[in-house]
């Protein structure tokens, strides 16, 4: 068997329950400014370079949304 | 309505419960590259894999289209949506965003086909938010984002 010694392994499991968390906080975060409750600016002081991609996305998401509603529409 | 489904997509769909239902309101084409990741990603144990074999289940709803080989999978979904004069291409893939973009056909996300149900009367808001939900608990972050930011779409 392989032998990983204790504290190892409980820095392991700790790395991965923050990363857990901080996936979480991130998601959370990104909702929030979705749902408009909070700036970009705010959002990029907490999430850095990847708030780039929540409104790349988010602005994608609404472009897409006219497309599907012009169908419907005319 | 025609739309070219990449294999993130489809698997997404899956998870959301709506697939079946999308296949058999609008015309999906897919490419041979995808039909044959179905294929491999189905041999495992995981949560993909039991997607990508329901969709396998699925492809009598579905229209193969066999495209010269390209480099990557984006390029050949491109030249079906030409081939077939798909009205909408839909990606989750970020990366393959810009490439897709080079295309006139416009190109949607997963989320936009559970829309396209709501719009159509298919499905309830509330399914809808169920089904994003669904989405959202097995994908990675920037595809996560995507069903995050889905839920402008039944606000």
């Amino acid at each position: 068997m392989l032998h990983v010694p204790r504290s190892e392994w409980l820095r392991m499991k700790l790395a991965e329950a923050v990363k857990k968390d901080l996936l979480k906080y991130r998601e959370a975060l990104a909702m929030e400014y979705t749902m408009g409750h909070i700036s970009f600016e705010e959002l990029q002081t907490a999430v850095g370079r990847e708030a780039e991609d929540v409104r790349m996305i988010s602005e994608m998401t609404q472009k897409g949304k006219k497309e599907v509603d012009r169908l419907f529409d005319e | 309505m025609i739309f070219a489904i990449d294999t993130c997509s489809l698997i997404a769909l899956q998870y959301s419960g709506y697939l079946s239902t999308i296949a058999e309101t609008v015309d999906i084409v897919i490419t041979k590259r995808i039909h044959s990741e179905l294929e491999e990603i189905g041999i495992f144990t995981n949560n993909d894999a039991a997607a990508a074999r329901e969709i396998l289940k699925l492809l009598h709803a579905i229209t193969i289209v066999k495209v010269p080989q390209r480099s990557t999978g984006e390029e050949e979904l491109v030249e079906v949506a030409l081939q077939k004069k798909c009205d909408f291409i839909v990606s989750d893939d970020i990366r393959a965003v810009p490439k897709l973009k080079m295309t006139n056909t416009s190109t949607l996300f997963s989320t936009h086909l559970l829309y396209y149900l709501f719009r159509a009367g298919m499905i309830s808001k509330e399914g809808g938010l169920i089904a994003l939900e669904k989405m959202w608990n097995n994908r990675s972050w920037k595809e996560n984002l995507i069903y995050i930011t889905g839920i402008q779409l039944f606000r």
